[in-house]
């Protein structure tokens, strides 16, 4: 075993010292805010600004509400439309809303022209500023207060858990769906990026040759062990990074946007009653992942994680032995190996849409799915019941299982060069002493 | 005289090939062994079998006396000829965990890396990664990790390839000096000339059968033609005698094939009698080479 360990740690060492792992640990949470703030700053930085001149000659339109960015104008009523139209630029204005003689019943025939396309997001505010408009018009035309009539009132259940046996407590299925994405995805990712990371180890020992020299003083199986060993640490080590950096930088974007988020709620709360409430439902689906078992989950969460990667590490040794120098035969083998996981996250997204019926059930007891399903659905059903236990048993089972067929192909395959592995060989490596 | 190793009988299949039939071989303490045999043969089978990577059908491997259990290999060290070191890792790192993956301890391991560093000249490169080497420096640090853990056996694939002569020099004399403390040597390697040269017993395979083995003078002296070169000045006089037959005469030199029991001694005084002068007198032992040649051609005719 202490060779074992000799091997975890310079598969480790000479991981984490890389200037590539660096780069990659740090930059990502980074790369990840960029994605997300990069709209939000430009949008700051930059807005085109509408003037749009308004010749209105229904008459009903006295005004219409500015927003940042469009402002509308009703000078020159008394031209025509023909001339307004030509001279609008002259005037300062970008565009030329039309409104011709309409009932406010039926608004038809109403035009916006500009010298260049306007863009959707003009082409909605303005519709919107002039529904609530003839809203306003035909409410009053009625008799009828809108603040008091709300004829379509915006209706929010409560979710929650009850029943036999179980405590009555709130769970909210908006906190379960944004968690169980989160979590089958990641658990992807992982297995992907480490995955490749163990088959190219494997890959380079073999083209290189020193896999010769190391098993004349280790077994082909202590190699294997200590390279998944390693890698997985390796793994363990970015991502704990990643999500500690990830809490800071969300941190730090709260401080640093505090007072445009400060804005864009008063923004909201002048544009009436309905985004009011809209924010409203957001800060409160942002208090309900709190209902979420979250340090359980976040156990059994690494538990997959870890499972999900012995697993598929394991597998994946097995096709880097099996490549030759030019690597071109080894693709062969490594289709077999990632389309599981695959299938494995497009079953998570139905499973998410469906975490109680029956081929979610199965999904997340399969040990070759169950690390991407069982975290998704978990949110779902609870930690702490059957399903998981068996589907976590089961897993242990299954990597010791597919450890110890990789280990037959593996011992076989990086002693042999020059020669195209056929897949009927690899069955017999598997099934024969 | 004590076995370093030894083979009885040993067999090994894969699948429908045969790669090693009953194959049996001796090699004593200090030896300097050749293995040979064209691509093929069962060389690497035979070594990965020596070193404990494989496991023999039937037949029996014996390490200094001892049935080999695939613990011992830390007694081997196996220089393949495809060679093999991580690029990405420094020199002396690399050297250390090879080292310790022997089981070496680690402090022991760095004074000894030092030592083979200052002795192949490479003691500036030790921070340097291996990809940063040129290769002749790489075969090199190649060679110091077979040889670091002081094992009693070392087996060479080729250890000469790819060498400018200046280092091939070098190596050499290191393994002569190895086989001097008492190591012993395996070569693997088709260089014949290099065989004839460093080896004292060799063993020849083909298609996974002992086709020839024992000690290089008895072999080349048994597969004698019972030719002599003889260079001389002067007169030689008709040269028809029922005891030789002269292949060839030019103005200073015979190439004569002796007939038994007609013997050297009795050419050298029947010319020694006629009006000239012997200035050489040379028997032409085939090379190994051509013995191998030989007889693998031989071989594939009888299949």
């Amino acid at each position: 075993m202490n060779k074992v360990w000799l091997i975890i740690q310079r598969e480790y060492i000479t991981r984490v010292r890389k200037r590539s792992f660096l780069v990659l640990t740090l930059l990502t949470p980074l790369g990840m805010a960029t994605i997300i703030l990069l709209p939000l700053l430009l949008f700051n930085l930059d807005m085109e600004t509408q003037r749009i001149l308004v010749k209105d000659d229904s008459g009903y339109f006295g005004h219409l509400k500015d927003t940042t960015g469009i402002y509308f104008g009703f000078e020159n009523a008394s031209l025509s439309r023909d001339s307004l139209e030509s001279i609008y630029e002259d005037l300062g204005y970008t565009a030329f809303l039309y409104i011709p003689k309409v009932k406010p019943g039926d608004p038809t025939g109403l035009e916006l022209m500009a010298p260049r396309q306007v863009s959707m997001a003009t082409k909605y505010y303005v519709e919107s500023a002039l529904e609530s408009s003839i809203e306003r018009i035909n409410l009053e035309r009625l008799g009828l207060d809108k603040q008091e009539l709300r004829v379509r009132p915006d209706i929010e259940l409560e979710t929650g858990i009850t029943g036999k046996g179980r405590m009555r407590r709130a769970g909210s299925a908006f906190a379960a769906t944004v968690v169980g994405y989160f979590m089958g995805f990641a658990i992807y990712v992982v297995l992907l990026i480490y995955g490749t990371m163990v088959m190219r180890g494997v890959m380079e020992e073999k083209n290189s040759r020193i896999v010769e020299v190391i098993i004349t003083s280790v077994k082909p199986f202590q190699l294997m062990l200590g390279k998944i060993l390693g890698i997985g640490a390796v793994g363990l080590t970015q991502f704990s990074v990643w999500m500690v950096l990830g809490a800071l930088v969300q941190g730090l974007l709260g401080l640093v946007f505090a007072e445009e988020l400060q804005q864009f709620r008063m923004i909201s709360q002048q544009d009436g009653l309905e985004t009011g409430r809209e924010m409203e439902r957001l800060a409160k689906a942002y208090s309900s992942f709190g209902d979420l078992p979250v340090l359980r989950l976040f156990a059994v969460f690494s538990f997959y994680f870890l499972g999900g990667y012995l697993l598929y590490s394991a597998l994946f040794a097995a096709v880097g032995s099996l490549t030759n120098d030019d690597g071109g035969d080894g693709q062969l083998y490594v289709f077999p190996v990632t389309l599981p996981i695959i299938l494995s996250i497009i079953l998570m997204i139905f499973v998410i849409q469906h975490p109680n019926s029956r081929l979610a059930f199965w999904a997340s007891i399969i040990p070759l799915s169950s690390p991407i399903v069982m975290p998704a659905r978990m949110p779902f059903i609870g930690v702490l019941n059957w399903e998981v236990a068996l589907s976590m048993g089961l897993l242990v089972l299954g990597f010791i299982a597919s450890t110890a067929l990789a280990a037959r192909v593996y011992r076989t395959g990086i002693l042999l060069y020059g020669k195209k592995i056929q897949p009927g060989e690899v069955w017999r490596w598997l099934w024969h002493r | 005289m004590s076995l370093t190793l030894e083979l009885r009988s040993v067999s090994k299949r894969f699948g429908a090939l045969e790669a090693l039939h009953a194959v049996s071989m001796e090699v004593a303490k200090g030896a300097a062994f050749g293995l040979l045999g064209p691509n093929g043969a069962g060389k690497t089978t035979l070594i990965r079998l020596v070193t404990g990577i494989l496991g023999p059908d039937s037949g029996q491997i014996l390490l200094h006396g001892q049935p080999a259990s695939g613990q011992q290999s830390s007694g081997i060290g196996y220089m393949p000829e495809e060679r093999g070191l991580y690029k990405k890792m420094g020199v002396q790192e690399q050297l250390l965990y090879l080292a310790r993956l022997k089981g070496m301890k680690s402090a022991e391991a760095k004074l000894r890396i030092k030592r083979w560093l200052a002795k192949l000249e490479l003691s500036d490169w030790a921070g340097k990664r291996i990809e940063d080497l040129s290769k002749g420096m790489q075969q090199k640090v190649q060679f110091i990790a077979t040889v670091l853990h002081d094992p009693g056996l070392i087996i060479l694939d080729e250890p000469f390839s790819g060498l400018d002569p200046i280092s091939s020099n070098l190596l050499s004399t290191e393994i002569e000096e190895l086989r001097r403390q008492g190591t012993t040597v395996i070569f693997s390697t088709h260089r014949m000339e290099q065989v004839q040269e460093l080896c004292s017993d060799i063993l020849l395979l083909n298609r996974g059968r002992v086709v020839l083995t024992g000690q290089v003078a008895n072999i080349r002296d048994a597969h004698k033609k019972h030719l002599v070169e003889v260079r001389y000045r002067g007169d030689t006089g008709s040269l028809t005698h029922p005891g030789f037959e002269v292949l060839e005469q030019q103005s200073e030199l015979l190439l004569i094939r002796l007939r038994a029991p007609f013997a050297g001694n009795d050419l050298l005084g029947l010319l020694i009698s006629r009006p000239m002068e012997v200035l050489s007198y040379r028997e032409i032992l085939p090379s190994l080479n051509d013995i191998f040649i030989q007889l693998i051609t031989e071989n594939a005719g009888h299949e």
